[in-house]
């Protein structure tokens, strides 16, 4: 029997990944997402230094003015590196010759997904790289909260390409596909929660409510719901305002991006796997 | 030995139009296989089942004692394949391409490199091996496709339209490989709108409309049960018309076209030997001709018969 009778599927899932890469890397996609994190890191870091603001007191203070950027870093991530991983085979007709290889369609999938999920994983670990020199810099020390935070970044990414392989799995272009991700994670998912809070519901069950986690881990202790209230001269003709700020609870949280991620990876593996070169 | 190709009562629709229908085909190993039919007559969403790229409705496809409607990575491991207009990854360059389908496929560094020089050659895309496919024309893409189907020397070939986007000097070409392919062993089933280019490389043909199977024997076999001839008839001056109508009015004619000034197209019912009867008799109606030329157990003429049998 040949050789070639025995292919190792963990070979075919690496060789995938690899070749992904290989795209991100000749697109400059990677490239575009390095230099956006190591930008938007700087002009973090120099901002106030220009303007002459001092660094916050308490090293849990600076770090959250980084972090808070995180989720948008990641966003953007998903919208380079999974919004069109699927669709764009169909797209460009290039599954003719993908698909007739003895490979799975499990295989394919999931050596795309490692792939997006390295990319932004070096666009995270870039951001929260010069984050941690800056850190150290200033405050002469990083505090393990800090790499929890990362850890939830990392965490969240898989969340997030996850539903960007769901999202992609389901539409008929890359364009539609990229451009949906985006929005749905930075601006409609967002509004969605901040119409919540306002109506003073918790939007616990929020992919990007939960996200606030990764800013949050890095305050001692881990902060909660708070309430406050909006002075009658800033809301005209009423008593004032009570506003709840929520506070996405850890564990809570931590579950709910495994179970967006699980459930993004298993309906759009499914879709992926169905959906035919007609 | 089991058939190379095996396909039972397959059958497969899109949103209740039926593209194929029942379709049962054995391809012997070894053989080179035409496979024939108008536009939307089923052959590309045969070969798409057989690769993988849809489900069937119902029915089964095996490569040899492997199921592929159950079992695509495993059945597919001795299959290279084209199907539809090959599109590339723009940003690799053909040895890359290569590269990873070898490796998706099995194969070693060494062999993939090996392989890779061989096929490259083989196709003409030696001096393009190291530039992006973006830059390449629809005929280079076409080779290109067929390195990437040899590159593993599979035992089955599947092609569809293997020559299409190619120039004439590339279509040659390309049949030269189909040929040396053939006297390997292997088995191609390949589909065609080129007649004249099924019955020169293929050893048998099938032929399929509106989803099912017309026909499907040697062309050897087939070719001999056409029973009547065309004739293509050269003339040095146009026939005045009652020197046609004569010719018309002759036994066994059933119809003459004037396809230009000088050009007589004849079909005839009866074997050659009965030609040759013919030729004196036209000889002798004083026409005078140079050039005499038969077509009898031609492909093209079965096929449209066949075509026009299966529309009624």
């Amino acid at each position: 029997m040949p050789a070639s009778d025995k292919i190792s599927r963990r070979r075919q899932l690496l060789t995938v990944t690899r070749y992904e890469l290989l795209k991100y890397l000749r697109g400059r996609r990677l490239l575009a997402a390095i230099i956006l994190a190591i930008v938007v890191s700087l002009l973090i870091l120099l901002i106030p230094l220009i303007v002459g603001l001092e660094n916050p007191a308490r090293i849990s203070d600076f770090l959250v003015q980084f972090v808070s950027f995180i989720d948008i870093l990641i966003v953007i991530g998903a919208t380079l590196f999974g919004a069109d991983a699927l669709v764009s085979e169909f797209q460009h007709k290039t599954a003719y010759l993908l698909f007739p290889n003895p490979v799975s369609r499990a295989g394919i999938f999931f050596g795309k997904y490692l792939a997006s999920a390295i990319a932004t994983f070096i666009m995270i670990l870039v951001f929260y790289g010069i984050t941690g020199i800056a850190s150290f810099g200033f405050y002469s020390e990083l505090p393990i909260q800090f790499f929890y935070s990362l850890a939830v970044a990392g965490l969240y990414a898989l969340s997030i390409l996850a539903l960007a392989f769901l999202i992609s799995s389901l539409m008929r272009g890359s364009t539609g596909s990229s451009v949906l991700t985006f929005l749905l994670f930075f601006l409609i998912l967002p509004i969605f929660d901040f119409g919540l809070t306002f109506a003073q519901v918790k939007p616990w069950f929020s992919a990007t409510f939960a996200s606030g986690i990764m800013w949050n881990i890095v305050i001692t202790p881990y902060p909660s719901d708070f309430v406050f209230n909006i002075p009658v001269f800033l809301a005209p003709g009423s008593e004032g305002l009570t506003i709840t700020n929520y506070v996405p609870e850890l564990n809570l949280s931590i579950g709910l991006l495994l179970l967006y991620m699980l459930f993004g990876l298993a309906v759009s593996l499914r879709l992926f796997s169905r959906k035919e070169m007609v | 030995m089991p058939a190379a190709i095996t396909i039972e009562k397959l059958t497969k629709s899109y949103k209740g139009l039926l593209a194929l229908d029942n379709l049962d085909l054995k391809v012997p190993s070894g053989t080179v296989y035409g496979y024939l039919g108008p536009n939307g007559a089923g052959k590309t969403t045969t070969l798409k089942i057989l690769t993988s790229l849809i489900k069937p409705t119902s029915g089964k496809a095996y490569f040899f004692d492997q199921e592929v409607t159950k079992e695509p990575e495993t059945a597919l491991i001795h299959v290279g394949a084209i199907v539809e207009t090959p599109e590339f990854y723009n940003y690799m360059t053909p040895v890359e391409i290569l590269s990873y389908f070898g490796k998706l496929r099995g194969l070693k560094n060494p062999e993939i490199e090996e392989n890779s020089s061989r096929f490259l050659k083989l196709v003409g895309l030696d001096d393009w091996k190291k530039k992006r496919i973006a830059t390449f024309s629809r005929g280079m893409k076409q080779r290109l496709a067929l390195a990437q189907a040899l590159l593993h020397d599979p035992q089955i070939l599947l092609l569809d339209e293997p020559t299409i986007g190619l120039d004439p000097r590339g279509m040659a070409e390309v049949r030269e490989i189909f040929r040396s392919l053939k006297k390997e062993g292997k088995t191609i089933f390949m589909s065609s709108h080129l007649i004249r280019e099924v019955q020169e490389i293929c050893d048998s043909v099938a032929l399929i409309d509106k989803g099912r199977l017309i026909l499907s024997n040697t062309i050897e076999s087939l070719t001999q049960k056409s029973d009547s001839v065309d004739i293509e008839m050269k003339l040095i001056k146009p026939p005045p018309p009652e020197q046609i109508a004569l010719v018309k009015r002759m036994e066994g004619i059933e119809s003459v076209t004037q396809v230009n000034p000088t050009t007589l197209r004849i079909n005839y019912k009866g074997n050659f030997d009965n030609v040759v009867l013919l030729l004196k008799r036209i000889v002798n109606q004083d026409l005078k001709i140079y050039s005499f030329k038969t077509t009898q157990g031609d492909l093209e003429a079965l096929y449209m018969k066949m075509i026009r049998e299966s529309v009624r």
